[in-house]
């Protein structure tokens, strides 16, 4: 296995490139800090969240249905309101973390499979400024650690098959607390490993001794992992044949779900089907308009609707520039959008916008990836880079009042507040 | 950095750990009460007190009445939400409601209707975050390797039935450490006590 090189010159770049990156994660940390434990009451479903977790700590079970996920985000919650009290700091502390974490792993990532270019730093400056991954990163929702879980696996499986480092008991650890966080994965975990295995066949291992390696840490290990984080529910007195019994009925119940059983389902009905995700602006929450005053507060869910319009463009871009060149590993970004979005598209029960947070940071790697060919394309790669750079910081910072309850005037967000759906008042 | 012979060794290891751990651990946390007794109650409520007072953890309970959790029976007393908070608490891990044969019919209908429960060879079953809640008629009650903890809603069945459900207990098809009897005569709670201790024997 043979580590990829980086020029110096490249080496000069990400250089320079570090020092736009901690001014990205600075302001990914503003954006999901800010003012995020200054509304003292429960919104979004921390009402459901935050007693779940509680449960989950106190009896090692949950309440309100959440025992059809697996247990890791109550547990994580459960630690920080024990770290930081029953109090907005102890409820929404976790999320702030996971989702700024996420941003650097969206540099590293896109560092090791595009090395030498400015993908990186795009792809976790759109993910950093992302109104809609700003606003849950500010609340309960298990979606962020899921998702920075997952990017924490794919960032060792591609250290792993990009620079041969032996990050694969790492890879099978990160791999494992997905899988005990959220099940959106099913797809994209082993089409990650495949990536894997066949970038390290092609460099001359073994084919026995991969496939003993990648069962080890990547089948036993996780499994031991998500096992373990049910500690609690075999301290109810089950068994490994009952917990294998609940994972059955968990799914059942699962698929039983009709959008008419969900308390919120307006908020189903506002965040669209999963096909609209993608293709139009998708915009709704609650508002709080102040008295004979053009002012007023808003918690929106903004699907970023400036950027995400270029994601399905762009990894039809990737797709025509990997066949051109026949370079498997340019399918790789696409192929993980396609495997999770596939999900949404095909599951045969209601779907909360929320989930597309899980696809995100592949949906911004290839928006990234589309950017830097455009640049190569123009002839003119600075001044692109630059001006996207702005336009994502300039959007991101313009919208961030409407996704934090700032008191805003009205005139400046009419173009936006004319399309959004309100489905409540706080 | 560890060889991968060291590292495949420390992961299997784990592994091997974790899964003794998940066979073990949840057995090893079932308490039980010693001797087997069998008593009275008067009230759901004083049935919750039993079970906590008598330390009660990780079991199965076979509830041999009619009616069960208040939420699906709004008219019914609200202390029945005595087997919810047994559920949630940890005391009961799973649940089996008996049903007379002769009620069997109706039960079955109103299941049918919600969609949390389905169908099974013995009757229905519904899982929820405090565990199973298995409903079926007597007739289909089957025999149960591990002790539960039983209540017999004395005023639900008839004299045949009672003596059915004693015998369940004198073959050892259910074995009890803990037998609650809700309403019934001073002869039923004599009868069931030898029953116990019989089986227990």
């Amino acid at each position: 296995m043979t580590p990829s090189s980086i020029k110096p010159d490249s080496r000069e770049m990400i250089g320079g490139q570090l020092k736009v990156l901690v001014l990205v994660l600075f302001m990914a940390a503003c954006l999901r800090l800010w003012g995020a434990f200054e509304n003292p009451n429960y919104f979004e479903d921390e009402p459901l969240h935050v007693p779940s977790a509680i449960s989950l700590g106190t009896y090692g079970t949950t309440t309100s249905m959440s025992w059809i996920h697996p247990p890791l985000s109550g547990l994580i919650l459960y630690g920080t309101i024990n770290l930081f009290g029953n109090t907005p700091y102890g409820w929404r502390s976790a999320n702030v973390f996971f989702g700024t974490a996420s941003v650097l792993l969206m540099y590293l990532i896109g560092l090791r499979l595009y090395p030498g270019g400015s993908i990186p730093i795009i792809a976790s400056s759109l993910l950093a400024l992302d109104p809609f991954h700003a606003y849950f990163s500010r609340t309960t929702f298990m979606e962020v650690p899921a998702s920075f879980f997952f990017l924490l696996y794919l960032y060792f499986m591609v250290e792993y098959s990009e620079r041969g480092r032996r990050t694969l008991p790492l890879a099978g650890i990160a791999l494992g607390l997905t899988m005990a966080t959220k099940a959106y994965f099913v797809l994209a975990i082993p089409l990650v490993a495949g990536y894997a295995f066949y970038r390290a066949q092609q460099d001359g291992n073994r084919i026995t001794v991969l496939c003993a390696d990648f069962g080890v840490t990547l089948v036993l290990l996780p499994a031991a992992v998500l096992l373990l984080s049910y500690f609690q529910w075999f301290g109810r007195g089950y068994t490994l044949p009952e917990f294998v019994q609940m994972n059955f009925d968990a799914i059942r119940t699962l698929q039983s779900y009709k959008a008419e059983e969900f308390l919120n389902r307006s908020y189903i009905e506002a965040g669209g089907k999963p096909w609209e995700w993608f293709l139009k602006p998708l915009i709704f929450g609650a508002q709080q308009l102040l008295p004979d005053e053009d002012k007023g507060r808003f918690l929106l869910e903004i699907n970023n609707p400036p950027f995400r319009l270029l994601v399905i463009p762009s990894l039809l871009a990737i797709c025509i520039h990997a066949w051109k060149k026949r370079a498997v590993r340019e399918l790789l970004v696409p192929l993980l959008f396609a495997s999770c979005y596939l999900l949404f598209l095909l599951v045969r029960r209601p779907m909360f916008s929320y989930s597309a947070l899980v696809v995100l940071p592949f949906a911004y790697l290839a928006v990234a990836h589309a950017v830097e060919l455009f640049a190569r394309w123009c002839g003119r790669e600075r001044p692109v880079r630059a001006c996207f750079l702005c336009a994502v910081a300039a959007w991101g910072l313009y919208v961030f009042p409407l996704i934090s309850a700032r008191l805003v005037p009205l005139c400046l967000y009419r173009p936006l507040l004319g399309i959004a759906k309100i489905v409540e008042r706080f | 950095m560890p060889c991968r012979a060291t590292t495949t060794a420390c992961i299997l290891a784990f592994v091997c750990g974790v899964l003794l751990f998940s066979c073990l651990y949840g057995p090893l946390r079932r308490t039980f009460v010693s001797p087997a007794r069998v008593v009275p109650v008067d009230s759901a409520a004083t049935l919750y007190k039993l079970y906590a007072s008598n330390g009660v953890r990780g079991r199965i309970a076979i509830l041999f009445t009619r009616h069960l959790i208040a939420a699906e029976y709004p008219y019914a007393s609200p202390e029945i939400k005595y087997i919810e908070d047994a559920m949630h608490h940890g005391i009961v891990r799973e649940l089996y409601h008996v049903v007379p044969d002769r009620l069997w019919a109706g039960v079955a209908w109103n299941l049918s209707q919600v969609t949390i429960y389905w169908p099974t060879p013995y009757g229905f079953v519904g899982a929820f975050e405090d565990g199973r809640v298995n409903v079926l008629p007597l007739s289909r009650l089957m025999p149960m390797k591990e002790k539960a903890l039983v209540l017999l809603d004395a005023e639900t069945w008839t004299r045949e039935e009672l003596h059915r459900i004693a015998a369940f207990i004198e073959t050892g098809n259910i074995s009890t450490d803990l037998l609650a009897i809700l309403g019934g005569s001073p002869d039923d709670l004599a009868k069931f006590d030898l029953t116990v201790s019989a089986a227990a024997r």
